[in-house]
């Protein structure tokens, strides 16, 4: 049996036979699908617990994004007088529309939480140090990654916008209104995004060029480029604790696997286990859409999505009144203090000057305070978004989310 | 010439280095293969489904089943552009159009539309579609979404939610099964008309507008004073700009004393739903006790009157009407105006008379009767106090009075609020006033 199904799984994936590693790697190579893979591996680069797999996560999440948002654009109409009914229409006449849109939704909330956790496991990890290698300069890699993260969390946020519902349009004006306490230049940075002095028609094309064309193409290219710093950096930074035992005098062999069958073979386990999560979460979970956007009346309250709700905390915590003056918060809290946490994150991985074997190991001792003081970070930014998601309710008040003030209705 | 790399041994590649692999993958794809199935499951078997299969059984039942071979499954909807509308409601509701469905024998939900008085002919489905008139969610394919219920915690918001009557229940209309509340959508449209066939409540409403002469201080489509705020779009105000969370007030002695309730829980002790609609029931019935400063007077209103004023102001809505759908007005009905055509006259005549008390009515009696303390004083005896001279000033020119005048001065300080007169007033007017109280002040 298992003999069999290798057999259909050969004629499906890899007819060809190689006699030899040569061969093997031409394979490999020569593949226009497989050419970013070397042709063998370290087992230990393919294995659960190092990577967590995140990367390939996010990279899925994408390409599903890219699919259903294809199949989207034939569907949906970016002008404010179409926009919300034809989500509409998605969710109660389009055959499937309401499984395609729900896969769009969660596909995009998945992959910026994918994304940022990816992030948190290579700082964990150590990835982006050098080890023993002179060729490697994974800082590089780390520093795209982090621009990554921020396209990942402009595509959504600009995907926010699409369905011109309050919950978008309000969301959007909160994030909008943080980018305009930008000093000196906020108010063009408003101009430019919003296309206008209000979120209207302009504001809602701008979005949707943003987020059909210009970003997932700016994506695309510094993924590509990501993947290839891999290689070029001599594969994930685990490899390096074989070079470093070696240099140790330590006669380690590492068990090296081919990439095609077995990476190919992880690689659809996870596409496969990633997209039937996402259907899972697709056919039971309904995307939220409210009453059609209207800037004549906000919501209450009037919440940023998700990912960005530490930063609405952040501004709403650092708006300061004493008596009649108030300090708006605006700059400290949505540009400042974020601008500094990104910014000392970007450029950690050319200050950690932790010793090489630091390399590609989860929490190494020699890291413990850099591990301790990021933790301590990712602590408040996961706790300040948690807080603001739940606990704040109307006027921004804090309740139990058990206890949330009935809001009146209009009849 | 090609040089051969040196020939490596080439590992058993047979050997599985992550033995589970394959079996999770297909343990996966059973998964997927299930959710997919879900998913097809759940786009084939639509909640409405279930209705169109039992209108087709009626059919088959009543007229054979011919008829009911032209009933096809699937989402209907009345699509009406110049509105901006979709009508998905007819995908349950099948029967609005059928003949001989009735009955009280049909289930509701399938029976044809009725025409009171000749209500369809002038507005038929395809040109108005079903929420113009009911409200709901016409988009909506799904009994809670489409009729706006909010169940189990699990708030289903819409701008215009379903008028219904078990809404009108919750509000104690009596004739609450007729679904009173419709008229509020007769009437976004039909503002301008007296009256209108088959809207009690809002006729009752328009009639009591003329009668305390709210325009005295509201403007009311661009026609009125400035005192109160404009009512003109008061309809299209969201419920966040009405504070449910601030003091309901008690009258004590005509004083506003603080209930230790705030409106909200003043709303939810009286039974009645959280909504803007309940918040103009209380600021009818006292506008004091929800603004304490507020100048509004009590008007004393029945319960009727306050849920049909209350119906009134929410009619008064921003819509976009195209042209061809904006009513005729209604000719010989016009609001009678002042009649200005008798300037000239001098003499003290009986029309004078008339007119001044026309004038008085929507001019002055929000605030001045004769008898009675209202926001103004009693006018009782005018005369023997004041001299022509005076209230001609005062009426004409109540600015300067109260601040010059050191009668008026005093009234304002008893008064509190400063004499004003809506909309402005000629000389004639005013001269025509005064003859006309010179009589019933007496």
């Amino acid at each position: 049996m298992k003999e069999r199904l290798y057999q259909v799984w050969r004629a499906l994936i890899w007819t060809f036979d190689p006699a030899d590693r040569g061969e093997a790697g031409k394979a490999v190579t020569r593949n226009f699908w497989l050419h970013w893979f070397p042709p063998r591996m370290t087992k230990e680069s393919l294995s659960w617990g190092y990577s967590l797999w995140l990367g390939t996560i996010s990279a899925v999440l994408f390409f599903i994004l890219v699919i259903t948002g294809i199949i989207l654009m034939f569907l949906y109409v970016p002008s404010v007088e179409r926009a919300y009914q034809s989500i509409k229409d998605l969710e109660y006449a389009v055959s499937f529309g309401w499984f395609l849109r729900n896969m769009h939704r969660w596909s995009a909330h998945m992959m910026v939480a994918a994304v940022f956790l990816h992030m948190l496991r290579v700082f964990y990890t150590g990835a982006y140090k050098n080890g023993m290698s002179h060729m490697a300069k994974r800082q590089i890699n780390w520093v795209v990654g982090m621009i990554l993260l921020g396209v990942t969390l402009l595509l959504s946020f600009s995907g926010y916008l699409l369905p011109w519902d309050q919950l978008a349009l309000w969301a959007v004006t909160v994030g909008t209104q943080i980018a305009r306490s930008v000093p000196f230049i906020g108010d063009e940075i408003y101009y430019v995004l919003a296309g206008g002095t209000r979120l209207d028609q302009n504001a809602l094309i701008r979005f949707y060029t943003l987020h059909v064309i210009f970003l997932p193409a700016l994506l695309l290219v510094l993924f590509s480029y990501h993947m290839w710093r891999i290689r070029k950096d001599e594969g994930l930074a685990i490899t390096e604790q074989f070079s470093i035992a070696r240099k140790k005098g330590e006669a380690v062999q590492p068990e090296m696997v081919f990439s095609t069958p077995w990476a190919v073979r992880r690689i659809v386990l996870v596409s496969l286990g990633t997209l039937v999560w996402v259907m899972f979460l697709s056919v039971f979970l309904k995307s939220p859409l409210e009453e059609p956007a209207s800037l004549e009346w906000t919501p209450n309250p009037a919440k940023a999505p998700w990912y960005f709700l530490w930063l609405q905390e952040l501004v709403a915590i650092t708006t300061i009144r004493i008596g009649g003056f108030t300090l708006n918060g605006g700059f400290v809290g949505g540009v400042l203090i974020p601008a500094i946490l990104g910014g000392a994150a970007t450029i950690w991985a050319f200050i950690d000057k932790s010793p090489a074997e630091a390399t590609g190991v989860w929490f190494h001792k020699s890291r413990l305070v850099q591990n301790l003081v990021f933790t301590f970070f990712v602590l408040i930014i996961v706790g300040m978004t948690i807080f603001a998601m739940y606990f704040r309710g109307p006027y921004w008040g804090i309740y139990w989310p058990w206890a949330w003030p009935e809001l009146p209705e209009i009849i | 010439m090609e040089q051969k790399p040196q020939k490596q041994a080439l590992p058993d590649v047979k050997e599985d280095p992550f033995p589970y692999d394959s079996w999770i993958i297909y343990g996966l794809a059973v998964v997927g293969a299930f959710l997919l199935g879900l998913a097809i499951y759940k786009e084939l078997n639509p909640e409405y489904i279930k209705y169109q299969r039992e209108f087709k059984a009626l059919v088959e039942k009543k007229f054979g089943k011919e008829a009911a071979a032209s009933i096809t499954f699937g989402v209907k909807q009345i699509w009406i552009p110049a509105l901006n509308k979709t009508e998905r409601c007819i995908t349950c509701h099948m029967g609005y159009e059928w003949k001989g469905l009735e009955g009280e024998d049909v289930p509701k939900v399938f029976r044809t539309h009725p025409d009171i008085e000749g209500l369809i002919a002038k507005h038929p489905f395809n040109k108005f579609g079903c929420t113009t008139c009911h409200g709901g969610q016409g988009f909506a394919t799904n009994v809670r979404e489409a009729h706006v219920i909010n169940e189990g915690g699990k708030k289903v918001r819409w701008l215009e939610p379903l008028l219904s009557s078990e809404k009108a229940k919750e509000y104690g209309f009596k004739d609450w099964q007729k679904s009173p509340l419709i008229e509020i959508n007769c009437n976004t449209c039909h503002r301008f008309d007296d009256s209108l066939p088959g809207t009690p409540y809002i006729n009752l409403a328009k009639r009591l507008v003329e009668e305390k002469a709210c325009r005295t201080c509201h403007m009311i489509n661009g026609e009125g004073g400035q005192i109160g705020p404009d009512l003109t779009y008061e309809g299209s105000k969201m419920p966040e700009m009405f504070d449910m969370r601030g003091t309901y007030y008690e009258i004590k002695d005509g004083k506003p004393v603080p209930s230790g309730r705030t409106v909200q829980e003043e709303i939810e002790r009286r039974g009645l739903p959280l909504t803007v609609f309940s918040w103009h029931i209380l600021h009818f019935e006292e506008p004091r006790s929800i603004t304490p400063t507020s100048k509004m007077p009590n008007f004393g209103f029945t319960d009727e009157e306050k849920l049909a004023l209350t119906m009134l102001v929410m009619s008064w809505k921003k819509v976009n009407l195209p042209a061809e759908y904006i009513p005729r007005p209604k000719k010989g009905e016009v609001i009678p105006q002042a009649d200005t055509s008798k300037k000239a006259e001098g003499t003290v005549s009986a029309d004078l008379v008339k007119r001044g008390e026309e004038i008085f009515k929507q001019k002055c009696t929000a605030c001045h009767q004769i008898d009675k303390k209202l926001v103004g004083p009693a006018l009782k005896g005018l005369f023997e106090r004041r001299k022509e001279e005076w209230v001609f000033a005062m009426i004409m020119h109540p600015d300067s009075m109260v601040k010059n005048d050191p009668t008026a001065k005093k009234l304002l300080e008893e008064y509190k609020v400063p004499m004003a007169v809506p909309g402005g007033i000629t000389e004639d007017e005013t001269k025509a006033v005064i003859e006309y109280l010179k009589q019933a002040t007496k």
